[in-house]
This record gives C-alpha cells, sequence and structure tokens, in this order.
C-alpha cells in the first residue's frame, strides 16, 4: 500500500497518529504505576519494602515520643509483655496485642485475640493487609503507616 | 501514584478529545454530537474515579481506568459505525458503572459471607446455562439468546459464567480430598454440555479456561490440568464426530481462503480488514467496515485494526493484559480462599475472552463468535464484564470480612 | 491451599505467554501475510481504493489506446478494450466481478496508482482533491502487427508470438480461442466453462511438444559438444532401429540416403536428430536448460510457464531420440520457442521478452522505463551463426518454403508435433528475418494444424509481411 495522502483528510492523517501516540502513552503511564508493584513482587525471602510505623499519638507509649518512627521489619510484635519488640505499657494493652508482618509482598497485621482489640482507621480488625496511611490504634495508641523510605 | 494516576486520567480524556475530535470532522458539517459524546464520558469517568477515591482511597484505581480506556476505543468505533448504537452502548455504560459503583460502595460487609450460598449459586449455574437450550432463540447460528418481549434479549450464559464462577469458588475454597471434585466436575461438564447443545463455542471455551484455572489454583495439581485437557480434546473429538456445525467451524480455520463467498466469507472479510489496515490504520472512517459481519459486536477488533492500525489493535491486547495482570494480582491479596478463587476465575473469565475472540478474527483459532469484553457493543456483555469487576475492585480494596476462613 | 498464591503467579506467567503469543501472530499477520492478502481478487476493499482513481490507458507503441477507461452515464468508469479479442489475454481484463488477469493485473500497482496529485496540487486546489488518474502503461506491441497476427491465425487454435531480437521488446503475443473484453459480463459463464479455455494466454501457458523446432536447440548443443560435426556424413535409411519394437522414421520413412548435418536440418531428418539425441545424452539437457527449459524466464509484464525438458538415462535410448526431434515428454510454451528463434537470431544472446517499454504518470513523468536486457550469452555467435546459415536454406529450399516473403530474407524451422496418436499433429514454425541483421523473431503455433511446413510458415509469411512491408 503506497502511503496516500489524499484519502484521508490531513486532519484524519494527524489524527490517528495522535490517537496511537497517546493510546501508548497511557500504557506506558499504567506500566509506570504497575512497576512499584513489580518491584514489591520481585523481592525475595526476608526482604520486605522497609515500611515504618509513625507515632502520632503516644498515649501511654512508654518510651516512645510523639514522632518516633518504629521499622516494622519482616515482624514486628506489640504488647505490655516486654518479649515485645514494642512494648507499650498501658494496662488496657494486652500482653501479646497484635503482630504486623510481611508476607507475600504486602505487610499484614492481625490481633493476637487482645482484650480490647486493635483497629485501623476506626474499624476494628482481627487480620487485614496494611495500606500506607492506615491508622493503627492499640489502646490510646495512634500510629500511622508511612511507606517513607 | 495519586500523582501518576491523575496524569493517566488526563491523558485518557486526551484520548478521547482527539478521537471525537476526528469524529466530529468525519460528519458535514462537524458533528456536535461527537462532542457531547466527548463530555459524557469524560464526565462518567471523572466522577467513578472521584468516587472510588473518596470512599476507598487504597482501592486500584488503575482497573476501573483500565477498562475505561478499552470503553473509550469501544465506544469511539462505535460512534464511526453507527450513532444509534453509540448512544445505545452510552447508555449501557452508564448502567454498567452505577452497578459497579453499588456493589463496590454497598456491599460493604465483605464478600466471604457469600460463600455459604453455594447451592443457590449451582442452581443460578443450571439454571441460566440451561435456558436458553430450552427457551432460546437462534442468533447468527447459536441458539443462546432468550427474548423478553420484542425487543429485547438476552444472553443467559453470560449471567451463567459469573454463577458458575461463584459456585467454583465456593465449592472448590475448602478442597481436601478428592472426592470433593465430583461434584464441581459434575457441574463443569453440565455447563460445556448445554453450551455445545447450544452452538455457544465460544462460552464452551472461556468456561473450560475458567474451570481449569480454578481448580488448578485450588489443588496445585497439574495432572487435573492435563486430564481436563485430555477430556476436552476427548469431547471436541466427539463433537466433531457428531455436529456438522463443529467440523463447519474447523474446516473454515483450516482453509479460510477455499470457501471466500460462502462459508468463511466473515473470517475472510475480516481478515481483509486486519490485512488493509496496516501499521498505522486507514483512518477512522476510512474503511470499510461495511463489508466485515457483526463489526458491532464479534468483529470489532478487526474493524478497530483496519481503521485505527495494528497499533490501535496491540494496544487494546495490552490494554487487557494489563487489566488480567492488575485483577488477577489483586487475589494475591485476598484474605481468603474464597475471594482469591472469585476474584483469579473473573480475571481469567475477562481474559480469556479477549484471547479468544481477537484469535479468532484473525483466524489463529476456529472462530467462535464471543463478544470483547468492554469493546464490543452488547448490553448483557457490557454489564457482566462490569459486575466481575465491581467484584475484583472490591477485593482489591482489602476486602475486610469474617476472617474464619483463614 | 497454601499454595494459592504461587499458583496465581504460574496461571498469570501462562497468561502472560499466552498473550505475547496472540500479539506476535498479530503482527505477523498483519504485516508479512497482509500485502499479499490484500491483493486477492475477492478483497472489494481493494477495488473500492482502485475505483477512486480514474485507470490508467495501455498503449501499444504507436501511441494507440488498447484499454481505456471511460466515464459511463451514470458517472462510474468503465474499462473499454479497444484491442478487442486480437488483445484479450495479452493485456487480460480488469472487472470488479470477475477480477483482473493479465498485464491489467501485473500493472495493476501503477494503473490504478493513486498518488497522482502532490501536496502542493492539493494544496492548491483549495484542500479538496483533485482528480486522480492512474499511470498510464506504454506496452512495446504493435497492435497492427497483432491484428494481422490474429487474423492470419484464422479460425484455428494457436499462438502467434513476435519478438524484437536485439532488445527482446515483445511486438504481438495472440493466443487464438480469444473473446471480447468487451462482453465480459454476458459471455463469462460460457467462457470460463469452455474446454477450449478462451482465456488462457496460450502463448505463455500453453505448453505443447515442440517437434521439429527444436532440432535448432539440438543443432546447437552438437555443434558445441561434438567436435567434427558439420564435416560429419550418416546414411539416413529412413529409419532408426532403436530395440526389438522401437523405430523412429522419417516423415512418410522417406530414406534420404548419405546426408549431412546442413542436409539433415534441411530436410528435418528425424533419423539424424534423433541419432544426435542419443548421442548428446544429458548434454542435450544442459543445453536445453540454458535456453530456458525447466526454468523460470525472467520477463516484464508477462508470467511465462515453464518449458519442461525431462533429464533421461543413458539406457533410455529411445526417448533420447525422441528427445532430439522434441518429441518425448518435453513441452514448450510458444515465447519459449520464440526466444529460441530470437537467440540465435542475436547471435547466441538471449534478451529478456518485455512487454512494457514505459510507465507515464499523470503529468507525464516517466516514472519507469525497460531497457533492453541480456538474459544469457546462450551459445556462440559462431555456433548461432552456422544454425542460422541451416534456418535460412529450410526457408529457401526445404521444408519452410511457405514462409517466404518477397524481398526479405527469411530463416526458419518447421516442426510438426506429435501429441495424442488419433488427432492431427500441431504445427509450429519458428523463424526470424532478415538473414542479415535480423530484426523480428516469430513463433507460431496451430493446435492440431497438420505439417508445420503449411499452416504455420504461412502464418509467419502474413506476419513477416505486415511487418516488413507495411
Amino acid at each position: 500500500m503506497k502511503f496516500d495522502l489524499l484519502d484521508l483528510s490531513f486532519f484524519g492523517v494527524l489524527l490517528k497518529i495522535i490517537l496511537i501516540v497517546l493510546i501508548y502513552i497511557i500504557i506506558v503511564q499504567a506500566l509506570k504505576i504497575m512497576s512499584r508493584d513489580v518491584k514489591r513482587g520481585g523481592l525475595k525471602n526476608g526482604k520486605n519494602l522497609g515500611w515504618r510505623l509513625k507515632l502520632v499519638y503516644p498515649g501511654d507509649g512508654g518510651a516512645f515520643v510523639e514522632g518516633d518512627t518504629i521499622p516494622i521489619g519482616n515482624k514486628l510484635t506489640i504488647g505490655r509483655n516486654r518479649q515485645n519488640q514494642m512494648v507499650l505499657p498501658s494496662p488496657s494493652v494486652s500482653n501479646f496485642h497484635v503482630k504486623i508482618y510481611f508476607e507475600d509482598g504486602r505487610y499484614m497485621l492481625e490481633d493476637l485475640n487482645s482484650t480490647n482489640g486493635t483497629f485501623i482507621n476506626g474499624v476494628m480488625v482481627d487480620k487485614k493487609s496494611l495500606q500506607p496511611g492506615d491508622e493503627i490504634s492499640i489502646s490510646q495508641t495512634v500510629l500511622v503507616v508511612s511507606d517513607d523510605v | 501514584m495519586t500523582k501518576r494516576l491523575r496524569t493517566l486520567q488526563l491523558l485518557i480524556y486526551l484520548f478521547l478529545f482527539f478521537g471525537f475530535l476526528n469524529l466530529a470532522f468525519l460528519g458535514k458539517p462537524i458533528d456536535p454530537t461527537a462532542g457531547v459524546f466527548f463530555g459524557v464520558i469524560t464526565a462518567i469517568i471523572a466522577v467513578t474515579s472521584w468516587v472510588l477515591k473518596k470512599y476507598y482511597p487504597m482501592g486500584d484505581r488503575l482497573i476501573f481506568l483500565l477498562a475505561a480506556m478499552l470503553c473509550s476505543i469501544g465506544i469511539i468505533m462505535l460512534f464511526r459505525l453507527d450513532r444509534d448504537t453509540a448512544v445505545k452502548q452510552l447508555g449501557w455504560l452508564v448502567i454498567g458503572i452505577v452497578m459497579f459503583l453499588f456493589v463496590v460502595l454497598y456491599l460493604k460487609k465483605g464478600l466471604v459471607k457469600y460463600a455459604k450460598y453455594r447451592y443457590v449459586f449451582l442452581a443460578g449455574t443450571i439454571l441460566f446455562m440451561a435456558m436458553a437450550t430450552f427457551i432460546g432463540v437462534e442468533i447468527l447460528g447459536a441458539k443462546n439468546w432468550v427474548r423478553i418481549g420484542t425487543t429485547y434479549g438476552f444472553q443467559p450464559s453470560e449471567f451463567g459464567k459469573i454463577f458458575l464462577i461463584l459456585y467454583l469458588s465456593t465449592a472448590l475454597s475448602h478442597i481436601t480430598s478428592r472426592k470433593q471434585l465430583i461434584e464441581p466436575g459434575i457441574v463443569i461438564i453440565v455447563a460445556l454440555g448445554f453450551m455445545v447443545l447450544q452452538k455457544d463455542l465460544g462460552t464452551a471455551l472461556i468456561i473450560f479456561a475458567v474451570a481449569v484455572t480454578m481448580v488448578y489454583l485450588a489443588t496445585s495439581k497439574k495432572l487435573y490440568v492435563l486430564i481436563s485437557l485430555g477430556l476436552f480434546s476427548g469431547g471436541g473429538l466427539a463433537s466433531y464426530a457428531v455436529f456438522g456445525h463443529i467440523r463447519r467451524r474447523f474446516m473454515i480455520w483450516l482453509n479460510p481462503w477455499d470457501y471466500v463467498y460462502n462459508e468463511s466469507y466473515q473470517l475472510v472479510q475480516s481478515m481483509y480488514a486486519i490485512a488493509m489496515g496496516g501499521l498505522f490504520g486507514r483512518g477512522l472512517g476510512m474503511g470499510h467496515p461495511g463489508y466485515v459481519a457483526v463489526n458491532e459486536s464479534d468483529f470489532i477488533f478487526s474493524v478497530i485494526c483496519e481503521e485505527m492500525g495494528l497499533l490501535m489493535g496491540l494496544a487494546v491486547l495490552i490494554l487487557h493484559f494489563l487489566l488480567f495482570y492488575r485483577s488477577i494480582r489483586s487475589a494475591i491479596h485476598a484474605e481468603n480462599n474464597f475471594t482469591k478463587l472469585l476474584t483469579a476465575g473473573l480475571s481469567v473469565m475477562i481474559a480469556t475472552q479477549a484471547l479468544v475472540i481477537v484469535g479468532g478474527v484473525t483466524g489463529f483459532i476456529p472462530l467462535t463468535g464471543i463478544t470483547l469484553p468492554f469493546v464490543s457493543y452488547g448490553g448483557t456483555s457490557l454489564l457482566i464484564s462490569f459486575l466481575a469487576l465491581s467484584i475484583i475492585q472490591k477485593v482489591s480494596e482489602g476486602d475486610e470480612g469474617d476472617t474464619q476462613d483463614g | 491451599m497454601d499454595n494459592l498464591t504461587v499458583n496465581i503467579k504460574r496461571v498469570m506467567a501462562i497468561f502472560l505467554v499466552v498473550f505475547v503469543i496472540l500479539i506476535s501472530y498479530l503482527a505477523y499477520f498483519t504485516l508479512f501475510r497482509g500485502p499479499e492478502i490484500s491483493t486477492r481478487p475477492d478483497n472489494k476493499r481493494m477495488w473500492d481504493i482502485r475505483n477512486k482513481v480514474v485507470r490508467g490507458t495501455i498503449f501499444d507503441r504507436n501511441g494507440k489506446e488498447l484499454s481505456v477507461s471511460e466515464k459511463t452515464k451514470n458517472g462510474t468508469y468503465r474499462r473499454t478494450y479497444r484491442g478487442g479479442p486480437a488483445t484479450a489475454q495479452v493485456l487480460g481484463y480488469y472487472d470488479p466481478q470477475y477480477g483482473i488477469s493479465g498485464l491489467e493485473n501485473l500493472y495493476d500497482s501503477y494503473l490504478s496508482s493513486n498518488i497522482s496529485a502532490s501536496l502542493a496540487a492539493w494544496v492548491g486546489n483549495g484542500l479538496k482533491a483533485v482528480n486522480k488518474k492512474g499511470d498510464d502503461v506504454y506496452t512495446s506491441l504493435d497492435f497492427g502487427l497483432q491484428q494481422t497476427a490474429y487474423d492470419a491465425l484464422g479460425s484455428s487454435r494457436g499462438s502467434v508470438v513476435v519478438i524484437k531480437v536485439d532488445t527482446g521488446e515483445i511486438l504481438a503475443m495472440v493466443s487464438k480461442p480469444s473473446y471480447d473484453p468487451n462482453a465480459l459480463e454476458s459471455n463469462w459463464k460460457k467462457l470460463s466453462a469452455d474446454e477450449q479455455r478462451p482465456l488462457l494466454n496460450r502463448s505463455v501457458s500453453g505448453l505443447y511438444p515442440p517437434g521439429s523446432t527444436f532440432k535448432v536447440v539440438t543443432g546447437i548443443s552438437a555443434l558445441e559438444n561434438i567436435t567434427g560435426m558439420v564435416e560429419e556424413t550418416f546414411n539416413d535409411q529412413g529409419k532408426l532401429v532403436l530395440g526389438k519394437d522401437y523405430t523412429l522414421s522419417n516423415d512418410k520413412g522417406k530414406a534420404m540416403g548419405k546426408i549431412n548435418f546442413e542436409q539433415a536440418m534441411i530436410k528435418s531428418s528425424n533419423v539424424f536428430f534423433g541419432n544426435l539425441g542419443i548421442r548428446l545424452e544429458e548434454k542435450l539437457f544442459k543445453t536445453a536448460g540454458k535456453f530456458g527449459f525447466n526454468r523460470n524466464i525472467p520477463a516484464d509484464g508477462i508470467i511465462i510457464d515453464n518449458s519442461w525438458f525431462p533429464k533421461y538415462k543413458a539406457s533410455e535410448k529411445g526417448n533420447l531420440a525422441q528427445a532430439g526431434i522434441g518429441q518425448a515428454e518435453i513441452l514448450a510454451t510458444p515465447v519459449q520457442m520464440a526466444l529460441v528463434a530470437q537467440t540465435v537470431a542475436n547471435g547466441g544472446t538471449m534478451m529478456k521478452p518485455v512487454l512494457v517499454n514505459k510507465v507515464v504518470n499523470y503529468d507525464g513523468k516517466t516514472v519507469r522505463e525497460l531497457k533492453p536486457s541480456a538474459l544469457e550469452q546462450v551459445t556462440s555467435e559462431g555456433y548461432a551463426a552456422e544454425i542460422s546459415r541451416y534456418m535460412r536454406e529450410v526457408v529457401e529450399k526445404g521444408t519452410g518454403t511457405r514462409a517466404q516473403v518477397s524481398g526479405v530474407q527469411v530463416c526458419g524451422k518447421t516442426g510438426t508435433a506429435q501429441h495424442v496418436e488419433s488427432k492431427t499433429p500441431h504445427s509450429w514454425f519458428i523463424g526470424f528475418a532478415p538473414y542479415k541483421n535480423p530484426q523480428i523473431a516469430v513463433a507460431v503455433l496451430v493446435e492440431e494444424g497438420g505439417y508445420g511446413g503449411t499452416a504455420a510458415a504461412k502464418i509467419s509469411a502474413a506476419v513477416m509481411n505486415r511487418y516488413f512491408k507495411k
């Protein structure tokens, strides 16, 4: 086929090329957004995303003060018992209250049958995956999930 | 992330703008309806994105945007083919998206609680799969339509597919022994049987792909996949021997050029359309989609290739793959087996449908009449696609249900 | 069930592979198979594109319009074939219903070329489409000669090919029975079902045993391969006994006595040439190959079917002998035999046969010009001259006297080719003229025309007469 300027008005040629260019820019843009997940999926065992918990309201936070950040690592346990990685001395916190761990490319929060429960964005949960910006409430203490590495 | 999504959204508006600008100039004088279409579709996408962002900030808005992009390409093509069809499709799109938002926003409690309706789903599957066999009418060689009154009709097997996936998700979510596979196995075979009776081979193929994938996901046994493939080939050979129309399909696929004026007319015209389009297409309004049968539905891909080029055709396939990737990825993040299987099943359904029809119209595999999800014209098809999408979207948001299912 | 996530990833990978396969197929289909598929005659889209262009005109070498597109009352264009039945097969037809054939097909991309206006012309016309016109094709045909050849064939079936000796230009190419391309619609059913196949261009696609005209090739091969050939004598007793139940005879079994090579050619001795066939064996196969047998002869504006010369073993004496006289299973197209004559006339050099001289676009610019090109030096000038001399004598005093044209020294070779035992043999004549500085080479075939020295030679005489006496 020979390229034909007359069959298609000048606009037609221009527009069909614009449309094709645009659709591929859109695909590239979508891929850019997705590349985050691919990176995440590519993590090997033992590696995590390096997310942290940011203390926005310490409550009876023991040694912690507002603005502290606590790296989650592969696993973080929270409770009143001193064996926990993060110890909250408040009496309304259970001995082994909650654990947060990295699995299948995401962070999971699991309540360990605590007496007063764990809340994410105000909803009581047993087990849930975490997203950046989620607000975790344990007794008076409020932590926010942060993906600033 | 949000910023990139916003850029993506703007790019989609830009695409729609240039698409409808092109369409407007096809009319003499300039066609203002194109402007209306551009406005309405842009508004739909903007509002839906806003609602998703407001109520589910952590949900995967990319899934919706990918589907919206596919719908946009479809409606641009439909607008060029026939104004009335495009208007109807726009109506269906609005209904589909309203339903999508309804499922996403109001079924808040979590999907897993529906897992207990196993036998409701089973009944639904059999009912819808069987329906057209008894009260169906024959359209384009397949008896898979049910008429309601004189003007309306729908394809019950489309609903049957959803019920089957729901049923399989419940039935397979607690598989521990082989015995538990017998019931779902029978249901799958019955569903396939009805599709063969209705001569709806496309749907049969999709049901098969979905069922095999779900059984594999639930059992991790490759052996079952091999057995299924064996049974399917056996069943295929048997139907080849018994049914004339299956033999004809096969023959057309092998030698399309021997029957250009008769049996393979549709396929050959579709191949011409794609061949003539070349890399960049002939331009909107410059091709001859009139030669392609059912150009608004089954063969819309060929028409897209003819007028918008191979590159646009490939883009449709890439978008479908990205949609599939993104959908099935939310299955990984789902918190229980029921939702995992459900999401995976629905993702596979949409992807297989795209593969089967595009493979069919290009002569890569035997042609079967099904729609290209989100792109083809068709109320049932669009509603089902959006229904599936809403469930996937919901799972992507971290479906917070009871977690008795671990 | 713990593996669910892993399994989902596997499914993802499988689908990725399937998508990639389909994308690759689609790209392959469109880019590699697409162009070939698009040009299939039943592709209506191609016709729609062609119909947007006023199809170019086909001219003869003197500027006479042969096939033109004319506007009809309802504003559409219709192809009119001014050349009529005489040029029907060689130029072909162009019809949305019945497709496209002959030169119309081979030069379609020029005739329906739609880049007929530059961007500047288009802008100059206020961005409105300029009337588009395809390129004109100037053929090498001489319509007067073509018509003469057509008339000379009369009611016989057969073919006449006339080639310009030094350039390879095809001056005439006739095939009979013919048809009226202007009345394609009303006759189509009859034409396509006709057992005589009027739609077939016999000149390039008809395969016939060449009979004694092939002795020119055998002769060249003998000169090249047998030392002292010219001096040799041979006692022709009218028969060549090759075994208990196989003999090769001269026409009517006539014994020619003691003859040499020259006399054998003039009198067309089957015994002599049959004997040469056996002696030359594989060498004759090679010579035939150099003349174009068993291979695709490059050409422009026509597609020549392969002529056929099988390879016989040394033990197959009967076949070897038959091959020496152009029988056995040897098959040749008329244009192949015309090229044999052209090669001998041109001092052993075969020219590429061309039907087109130039292609001119809408504003008079020549977009394609064909210069004469040599295909192969088939044999030496000396051998060609030797055979030419014999061919001159064939017409002067041998079997081809009926091909004589007064005032022109015609050279030639007759052939009477057996095909089906019960049927009258095909009548052949190949030749060229004048003897010195040859201008045209001719091949005439008359199906079931009997003696080559009669039917075919007469037609050659008529054609040459027209060429030299116009």
